[in-house]
């Protein structure tokens, strides 16, 4: 009795532990998902600008290049950030490389920035940062 | 001089406001002041967002809209408020030619792998003494005001009120750390941080700039 019971109790847990997992899983698919461009979606990329009064961030941005594909995956991967995020977790350089997206007749612009950091106003035409893996936190390690 | 007390400042300019969340193990010296913006438009929320222990970063002071200042660190214990350092002498063009070489040979090894350059020369620059390479969260003590972040090269300008405190705590500080004006930062200068932060923070009576390159 007591082993059966300890079966059906571990089985149970399992289960709770699978649906878990699923729920974390999906609503962080979806989380990051939210930003992804529609296949239609027309991309065009401007030129690198660096701010050369910036420190040595000339010589550190030089030769940076994206592809529509990259920009892509920053879209589709990247999560929306709230206040204090760029300050504490992100390295930011002063180079950037701007564009625009045309998705059904509409025209929408992005704004990559190194490292990991990309300002736009799609999907809704609100000015928004979205950032990848942090570049930058404060801990110095 | 400030009364200082196992790190903690009594006068009453200062609220005492111990945050145990954002310390991070002895400051066994202090080399320099970095001042910072903190992207937050109270005090209240900044206070209250590090004493929730889900960001790890902070600083010593934070000094509100109002001016008033509260220390939430001891001055003996060590907070995570610079990050990666850049390198002083690339920026003030100041580097020996060994150091020249390797920065070349470094820009040319990690092209298009911008992280790995930020880290392999904060951990160059680490082996190094201040004043030579920039203060790190090991020798410093940081002081926030609050202020937000407004775009890629911008912060809010500080209030009255807040040059006023910061002007008089890092003016106490100089003097009773054994400081000098040359030893108090901008964060952006020294790590690689929005360039607008702290920018209108004044310190001095006159406009100053803030450390030896600027």
């Amino acid at each position: 009795m007591d082993s059966k019971g300890t079966r059906g109790r571990e089985k149970s847990m399992n289960w709770r532990v699978y649906v878990l997992f699923l729920m974390l899983f999906s609503s962080n698919a979806i989380a990051h998902a939210q930003f992804a461009l529609p296949p239609s979606a027309k991309i065009s990329i401007g030129k690198l600008r660096i701010d050369d009064k910036a420190r040595n961030d000339a010589q550190v941005c030089s030769g940076w290049t994206i592809n529509a594909k990259q920009v892509r995956s920053m879209f589709r991967t990247y999560h929306r950030l709230g206040p204090g995020d760029l300050h504490d977790y992100y390295t930011e350089m002063q180079c950037w490389i701007d564009g625009t997206l045309e998705v059904d007749g509409k025209t929408f612009h992005w704004e990559a920035q190194l490292i990991h950091i990309l300002n736009t106003d799609w999907p809704d035409g609100v000015d928004k940062t979205l950032g990848g893996k942090y570049s930058g936190d404060l801990s110095g390690q | 001089m400030l009364n200082i007390v196992d790190g903690i400042i009594h006068d009453a300019r200062i609220k005492s406001t111990p945050i145990p969340q954002i310390a991070h193990g002895p400051l066994k010296l202090i080399d320099a002041i970095v001042v910072h913006q903190t992207d937050s438009k109270t005090g209240a929320g900044t206070l209250a967002g590090w004493r929730t222990g889900s960001r790890p970063d902070g600083a010593h002071f934070l000094i509100d809209k109002d001016g008033t200042i509260y220390q939430c660190v001891s001055l003996k214990q060590k907070c995570w408020h610079v990050g990666k350092i850049a390198s002083r002498c690339l920026l003030e063009k100041s580097c020996s030619v060994d150091e020249k070489s390797y920065y070349a040979t470094e820009l040319k090894k990690d092209r298009g792998h911008f992280s790995t350059f930020v880290n392999e020369t904060d951990k160059h620059e680490r082996k190094k003494s201040y004043p030579s390479r920039f203060p790190m969260n090991e020798d410093s003590i940081g002081i926030e005001m609050v202020g937000m972040h407004i775009s890629s090269n911008l912060y809010e300008t500080p209030t009255m009120q807040q040059q006023d405190s910061l002007q008089w705590l890092v003016g106490e500080l100089e003097a009773s750390l054994h400081l000098t004006a040359s030893d108090v930062y901008r964060h952006p200068l020294i790590s690689y941080k929005n360039p607008g932060e702290a920018a209108g923070a004044q310190w001095t009576p006159k406009a100053h700039a803030g450390g030896k390159s600027q």
